[in-house]
C-alpha cells in the first residue's frame, strides 16, 4: 500500500525535485513537533496549497487517501486514475461515511437496516 | 470469405445470451427441444465452446474476479465499467454521451437530444449491470390508449401475463413481501391473489426509513387531467428486487414445467423451501444480499440475479453432468437474418438461416482474428440480442419490417434527479442501490398530462448526479480545506446526502428510432446503431411535476435542496422557465413493438413477427409501452409466454 | 470434523449401559463442551483465511471458508439440541473461550493460531480427517469431551444420551422452548441444512449433521453422487481430501481408489496444482495483546478487533437464548472481524522484520 503510494507520487512529480518535498516535510514536522496548530496550518496553506508546482500534488496526495485516486491532469476530473484495488478499498473517505468502499468490505445481509455501528 | 453453414440439427437458433436468451434456452431445453444460443460475447473458456456454458468453474471464478478488478481500477465506476467493450460487438457506454450529432462511441447519436443510456454485450447481458428492480407493470399500464388517450394499447392485458409474471419471479428470485406493496388504481386481490414472493423483502433502508417517518402522511397536488388539480396522499413502498433474501416458507412453486397436453407452461407446486441460487462458481456466495452497495455495476457475490444463473442451470442436467440438447456459441456475432426470397402461398417468407462470424481472442484487440463466417439453420429462430440490437439485425436484414416499426419507438425512462442534505446522518452509501420508492405517481389520470413515474429513494448518496463521494472531496479540496476540517466536513457531507429520483415513462413515438447507416459500421464490419431521439412536452411536464413534489417532499422531510442542473449538460432543456437535465435509466425499450395488427407493429402478441412464420422477437423491443416499472420483469414473463408459444408452434414439428 | 460415516450408519453406538449418560444435566454438559469443540477450530480456519492475500489461491480460500461455515452451522446445531431439552447455552464465558494454542484432548492434538502454511495445512487435515478407529470405551462417568477417545466417540455419547433419556422418544425431554430455535431464516451460506429440533428424531437429525451423514460421504473423496466424466471440478471434494490436494499441491484425478484397505488415505496423483504459500501475510504464530507495545496505535487496533471478537461472543450468546434473530446483527459482526483482522495481517510486528501483527482471538469479557 505504501509502496503503491510512493511509487505513484515518483511517477507523477514531473520535473519537480523530489527533495524540495522532503524539504517541505521536514519544515512541516518540526512545526507539528513544536505543537503550533495554527502556524502548522499557516505553513500547510503556504507550502502545500499556494505554490503552482506543489499544490496539485498535495490535492492529488490527499486524493490517494481518501479515495485512491491520482488526477493526472489538475483541472479534468476525467483525468483520474485508480492507484490499485487496494489504494481504492483503503481510501478514508468511505469510513467518513461511515460506509465501505462498494464492491468490497460488504457489511451483511440486512446491515444497510440499521444505523452504521 | 467463404461461408460455412452449420448443419447440426437444432430445434430453435436463439441469437443473444441475456436474460432473454437465457429463460428462452431453459424453458425450451427442459420440454425437451434442442437449443443453439449465439453469444456476440467472450465466454469463460478459452478454448472453443461447442457444448456447455461457463461450466469451468475455477475459470467462471477467474473470469468475475476480473470484472471485479476491472471495476475497482475504474474512476469512473459506471455502469459498464467491469466489463469488456469488445471492438467485435461494442457495447454503448454512458462516458460517451455529448451533444448531438455525435459519433463519440459505438453510438451514433443524431439527436436533437442525446439518448441517455447504455447496454452490455456480454455473456449474461445487460443483467450483469442491472440494480435488479423487479416491479410489474400496473394494469393500466396495458391500456393507455383506451384509459388516458395516450399511445397504444396492448394487445394483452396484465391478467394475462400475470402467470408469467410468476415465472419470471421464480427463474429471478425475487424479494418482496405481499403485505407491505402497495400501488394506485390496483386491486390487491385480483393483483396478487394470494401469492407470495420467493423470497421475504430486502430490508429497507435506514435512510428509508428516516425519511419514511418524517414525511408522514403528505398531501400533494398532481394534475386531473382536465386542467385543474387534485390532492393524492404520498406513500412509500418496497421494492421488490431480484436479489437473495431469506426464503419465503409459504412459497409453494417452482420449477416451470411444460404441459405439453394442455400447451402450457407451469410453474409446478413444490413442497420444499424456496433454495435461493448463488453464485456460478460456488452456491454457497451469494446466498444473501451481503450489502456491497456496489449492485450497478457488479454484485461481487452474485446475490443479484444475472443471466449467467440461468444460463448455467441450463447446461447442466442435475446430476452434473452436460445437457446435451444445450448449446451456446461464445464469440460469435450475428449480421444477417437469412429469408426465402419469394413468399409461399400464404404470403410467407420463412427464415432459412442466420448468418454469423466468430472471433479468437478477448475480442478487445486492435487486430481483430476472424476466425471465419458462417450460416446456421434451426426450425425456429429467435432474435433475443437486446431492444437495440435486435433493430439493427431486421433492418441490416431488410426483413420483419411490413409495418415500418422496426427500430421505432425507442423509449427509455427518462429521469429526473433531485438531490439534498438531510437535516440529520441518514447513512447512505450502503446497501443495494434502493430499497423503497414513492408509487403514488405511477398511475392517475393526470397520465393524459404528463408521464407517470415512480419516485425511488437511492441509497447511494449524490453518486448518480455528481460523482460522489470523489466530487465531496474535490471541492473540498478546491477550497484547500486539510486535516481534521477536511474530515469533519465529509463526514457530516456524505452522511446527510439524500437522492430522489423520478423515473418518467416514454410513450412510443415514431421519431424515436434506430437506424442504420452505411456510413457507421463497427471495426467486425457490422452496423452501429444510429439514434433519433427527443424529449416531448409529455416528458418535460413531468419533469416539472416531479420537481414540485419532490421540493415539497424534501420541505417535508428536513431535506435542503441541492439539485443544480448545469445548462452545458448535454442532455439539459428548459421548460417552463426551468431548467433540468435528464439521464436514461438503461431501459431500452419498444423497438419492434408487439401489436394487434401488421400494419402498425412488428410482432403479434404471440411474439412472432408478422412477416415470417418461423421467426420470433424476444426482449424489451417487443413492449408496446414502457409503464413506469423497470422493464426487465415483464420482459422475462413475456419471454415465458414466447416460450410457450414457440413449444405448441413446434407441436407439429415432427 | 468430519466422522467416518459407517461407523454411525453401520450400527447403533455400542456404548456400554454404565457409561451412558446419566441425566439431562450431563446431557447438556456435553453439548455445551460441543459448543466449545465446534467454536475452537473456527478462529484457526479465519486466521489462515484472512492471511490469504487478496485473489491469490482461491482453491484454499473456498475450501477454508465452507469449512469455517460448516463449523459455524455446528455451533447453530448443538445449541439447538441444548435448547431443545431446555439447556442454556453459553459461549461468552472467559472458561468457555479457547486460548490459543489450544489444547483439544478430543482430536489429541494442539491447535494454533497461524498464518496459511503447510503447518496450518496439516492442522486442518487433522481436524478433517475421518475419524477411523474403532473406538474404545469411554471412562467411567465421562461426560465431558475432553475425556472421550475420539469426536466420534463423543457424538455417540451424545447421541446414546437423547435417545435413552427420552426413552426412545417416548418420553418429553424436549420441552425447550421453540421460540429459541435457530431456523433456515438466520442460518445460511453452507452445504449443511438447520434443523428446528424439537423431538429425538429432529435432534439425532441435527447431531448427524454435525458428525458428516448428512452431507455426502466422508469415506469417498467424493462429496457428491461420485465423478460421472473423469475429474469434474462441478462436485465437491470433501474437505479432508481437499486439504491433502492443497498440501501436496496436486488434484485428484477421480480414479484414486478409495478407501484402501489398510486405513491410509490415497493422496492426489491428478494434475499439478499450484499453490502460493508465499501469497500470505506472514502473521505471528498465537499472537497475543501482552507483544504489543503499550499505549501503541498497533494495540488499540488489537484490542478493537478483540472488542469485536467479545462483542460477536456476546452477541451470539443472546442469539442463542431466545433471539435467534440476532444471527443477523452477528453477521454483520462477522464482517467487521474480518477486516479488523486482515488489517492486523498487514501491519508489522514492532521490533519484528519477518512477521505482521495478526488477530489474537481473546475475550476481553
Amino acid at each position: 500500500m505504501l509502496e503503491d503510494y510512493y511509487l505513484c507520487v515518483m511517477e507523477n512529480i514531473g520535473n519537480l525535485d523530489p527533495e524540495r518535498l522532503w524539504s517541505i516535510a521536514a519544515t512541516l514536522d518540526r512545526l507539528k513537533k513544536l505543537g503550533n496548530e495554527a502556524a502548522l496550518a499557516r505553513e500547510i496553506r503556504h507550502l502545500l496549497f499556494s505554490d503552482a508546482d506543489i499544490q496539485p500534488i498535495s490535492k492529488n496526495i490527499i486524493r490517494l487517501w481518501y479515495t485512491g485516486t491520482w488526477r493526472m491532469k489538475p483541472n479534468d476530473s476525467f483525468s483520474s486514475v485508480v492507484v490499485s484495488p487496494e489504494a481504492y478499498q483503503e481510501g478514508l473517505i468511505w469510513k467518513l461515511a461511515h460506509a465501505h468502499p462498494p464492491g468490497a468490505k460488504q457489511p451483511g445481509f440486512g446491515s444497510w437496516a440499521e444505523q452504521p455501528r | 470469405m467463404p461461408v460455412s453453414v452449420n448443419e447440426k440439427d437444432y430445434d430453435v437458433c436463439i441469437v443473444g445470451g441475456g436474460i432473454a436468451g437465457a429463460i428462452l434456452a431453459k424453458t425450451l431445453v427442459n420440454a425437451g427441444k434442442s437449443v443453439i444460443v449465439l453469444e456476440a460475447g467472450n465466454g469463460v473458456t478459452p478454448s472453443d465452446d461447442v457444448n456447455g456454458a461457463d461450466l469451468d468453474i475455477q475459470r467462471d471464478q477467474r473470469k468475475y474476479q476480473g470484472y471485479l478488478d476491472s471495476y475497482y481500477r475504474a474512476a469512473a465506476k459506471v455502469p459498464n465499467a467491469p466489463y469488456p467493450n469488445l471492438k467485435v460487438a461494442p457495447s454503448p457506454d454512458v462516458l460517451d454521451i455529448a451533444d448531438t450529432p455525435s459519433t463519440k462511441g459505438y453510438f451514433v447519436q443524431m439527436g436533437p437530444s442525446p439518448f441517455g443510456s447504455d447496454y452490455a454485450r456480454t455473456p449474461g447481458g445487460t443483467t450483469m449491470h442491472w440494480l435488479g428492480t423487479c416491479l410489474r407493470m400496473l394494469p393500466n399500464d396495458f391500456r393507455m390508449k383506451s384509459e388516458y388517450g395516450v399511445a397504444v394499447d396492448w394487445p394483452i392485458s396484465y391478467e394475462d401475463l400475470k402467470p408469467y409474471y410468476e415465472m419470471a419471479e421464480f427463474e429471478i428470485g425475487v424479494s418482496a413481501t405481499v403485505e407491505h406493496l402497495k400501488y394506485p388504481n390496483t386491486d390487491k386481490t385480483t393483483f396478487f391473489g394470494d401469492y407470495v414472493y420467493p423470497m421475504n423483502e430486502i430490508p429497507t433502508s435506514y435512510l428509508d426509513k428516516r425519511i419514511q417517518e418524517a414525511l408522514g402522511s403528505r398531501m400533494v397536488k398532481v394534475s386531473d387531467g382536465k386542467g385543474g388539480t387534485t390532492d393524492v396522499a404520498v406513500y412509500v413502498t418496497p421494492t421488490p428486487q431480484g436479489r437473495n433474501s431469506s426464503p419465503n416458507p409459504n412459497y409453494k412453486m417452482g420449477p416451470v414445467r411444460w404441459d405439453a397436453k394442455h400447451g402450457k407452461l407451469k410453474l409446478d407446486r413444490s413442497d420444499s423451501r424456496f433454495k435461493p441460487v448463488g453464485a456460478t462458481w460456488d452456491a454457497y456466495t451469494g446466498q444473501r444480499c451481503e450489502g456491497n452497495a456496489s449492485c450497478v455495476p457488479i454484485c461481487p457475490v452474485q446475490a443479484k440475479y444475472n443471466a449467467l444463473k440461468t444460463i448455467r442451470s441450463v447446461a447442466r442436467n442435475e446430476d452434473g453432468t452436460l445437457n446435451s440438447k444445450f448449446t451456446i456459441l461464445y464469440r460469435t456475432v450475428v449480421s444477417k437474418v437469412l429469408v426465402q426470397d419469394k413468399a409461399d402461398a400464404n404470403g410467407d417468407r420463412p427464415v432459412i438461416g442466420i448468418t454469423y462470424k466468430r472471433y479468437r481472442g478477448d475480442g478487445t484487440s486492435e487486430k481483430i482474428l476472424e476466425v471465419g463466417e458462417y450460416t446456421i439453420k434451426a426450425r425456429r429462430y429467435v432474435l433475443a440480442a437486446h431492444a437495440v440490437e435486435n433493430a439493427k439485425i431486421l433492418l441490416a436484414s431488410k426483413i420483419a419490417n411490413t409495418s415500418g416499426q422496426v427500430g421505432r419507438n425507442l423509449m427509455d425512462h427518462v429521469t429526473l434527479l433531485t438531490w439534498g442534505l438531510k437535516d440529520e446522518p441518514v447513512y447512505p452509501f450502503r446497501g443495494p442501490g434502493s430499497t423503497s420508492n414513492i408509487p403514488v405517481f405511477r398511475d392517475g389520470d393526470f397520465r393524459r398530462e404528463h408521464s407517470g413515474f415512480i419516485l425511488p429513494f437511492d441509497n447511494w448518496g449524490w453518486s448518480w448526479p455528481v460523482f460522489s463521494p470523489g466530487s465531496d472531496l474535490d471541492v473540498a479540496l478546491e477550497e484547500q480545506v486539510f486535516g481534521q476540517e477536511l474530515k469533519s466536513r465529509l463526514e457530516k457531507h456524505l452522511t446527510r446526502q439524500v437522492l430522489f429520483h423520478c423515473e418518467c415513462e416514454q410513450l412510443p413515438e415514431q421519431e424515436n428510432r434506430v437506424t442504420i447507416d452505411d456510413r457507421y459500421k463497427d471495426d467486425f464490419g457490422n452496423y452501429r446503431p444510429v439514434i433519433h431521439y427527443q424529449i416531448s412536452d409529455y416528458l418535460k411536464k413531468a419533469f416539472v411535476a416531479g420537481k414540485q413534489i419532490s421540493d415539497q417532499l424534501f420541505e417535508d422531510a428536513g431535506i435542503e435542496d441541492r439539485s443544480t442542473y448545469s445548462s452545458t449538460d448535454a442532455c439539459y432543456f428548459e421548460y417552463g422557465k426551468k431548467g433540468f437535465f435528464y439521464r436514461g435509466a438503461g431501459h431500452l425499450v419498444g423497438t419492434h413493438r408487439m401489436g394487434c395488427s401488421p400494419k402498425d407493429s412488428v410482432v403479434s402478441k404471440q411474439q412472432r413477427t408478422w412477416d415470417h412464420s418461423n421467426l420470433y422477437l424476444v426482449g424489451c423491443g417487443n413492449m408496446a409501452t414502457l409503464g413506469t416499472s423497470n422493464p426487465t420483469l415483464t420482459m422475462a414473463a413475456l419471454t415465458f409466454w414466447a416460450a410457450e408459444n414457440i413449444l405448441n408452434d413446434l407441436k407439429e414439428v415432427k | 470434523m468430519m466422522i467416518r460415516r459407517q461407523l454411525l450408519l453401520a450400527s447403533k453406538p455400542q456404548i456400554s449401559p454404565k457409561h451412558r449418560v446419566k441425566d439431562l444435566d450431563q446431557l447438556r454438559q456435553l453439548l455445551q463442551s460441543a459448543l466449545k469443540l465446534e467454536l475452537t477450530t473456527i478462529p484457526p480456519y479465519l486466521c489462515a483465511l484472512y492471511s490469504i492475500k487478496e485473489g491469490s489461491n482461491p482453491e484454499a480460500v473456498q475450501a477454508i471458508v465452507s469449512v469455517a461455515m460448516e463449523e459455524m452451522l455446528h455451533m447453530a446445531l448443538a445449541a439447538n439440541v441444548l435448547n431443545a431439552i431446555g439447556g442454556t447455552p453459553i459461549v461468552n464465558e472467559k472458561e468457555f473461550v479457547p486460548s490459543y494454542p489450544q489444547n483439544v484432548k478430543t482430536l489429541n492434538m494442539t491447535i494454533p493460531l497461524e498464518r496459511f502454511c503447510k503447518d496450518s495445512i496439516d492442522t486442518f487435515i487433522e481436524i478433517e480427517r475421518p475419524d477411523d478407529e474403532v473406538h474404545s470405551q469411554p471412562c467411567a462417568g465421562c461426560c465431558h469431551f475432553d475425556d472421550a477417545k475420539s469426536i466420534a466417540q463423543f457424538y455417540d455419547l451424545i447421541k446414546c444420551g437423547l435417545t435413552d433419556l427420552s426413552e426412545n422418544g417416548t418420553k418429553n425431554i424436549f420441552d425447550g422452548d421453540p421460540e429459541r430455535q435457530i431456523g433456515p431464516e438466520q442460518y445460511y451460506g453452507s452445504g449443511g441444512v438447520i434443523t428446528h429440533v424439537s423431538d429425538l428424531t429432529t435432534a439425532i437429525t441435527a447431531i448427524d449433521e454435525i458428525i458428516g451423514q448428512g452431507e455426502g460421504i466422508p469415506h469417498s473423496i467424493w462429496a457428491g453422487s461420485g465423478p460421472t466424466t473423469g475429474r469434474a471440478d462441478y462436485l465437491e471434494v470433501a474437505h479432508f481430501y481437499r486439504f491433502l490436494e492443497i498440501r501436496k499441491e496436486r488434484r485428484y484425478s477421480g480414479h484414486e481408489t478409495v478407501p484402501p484397505a489398510n486405513g491410509k488415505y490415497p493422496l492426489p496423483t491428478g494434475e499439478k496444482m499450484h499453490v502460493s504459500w508465499g501469497d500470505v501475510y506472514p502473521m505471528r504464530k498465537n499472537p497475543k495483546m501482552a507483544d504489543l507495545p503499550s499505549g501503541s496505535e498497533v494495540l488499540k487496533k488489537s484490542i478493537a478487533f478483540n472488542r469485536a471478537y467479545t462483542d460477536l461472543l456476546n452477541t451470539l450468546n443472546l442469539a442463542m437464548n431466545g433471539k435467534p434473530d440476532l444471527i443477523m446483527k452477528s453477521v454483520g459482526i462477522m464482517y467487521e472481524l474480518k477486516y479488523q483482522a486482515i488489517e492486523l495481517m498487514r501491519i508489522p510486528m514492532p521490533g519484528c522484520k519477518d512477521e505482521t501483527v495478526g488477530p489474537s482471538f481473546e475475550f476481553l469479557g
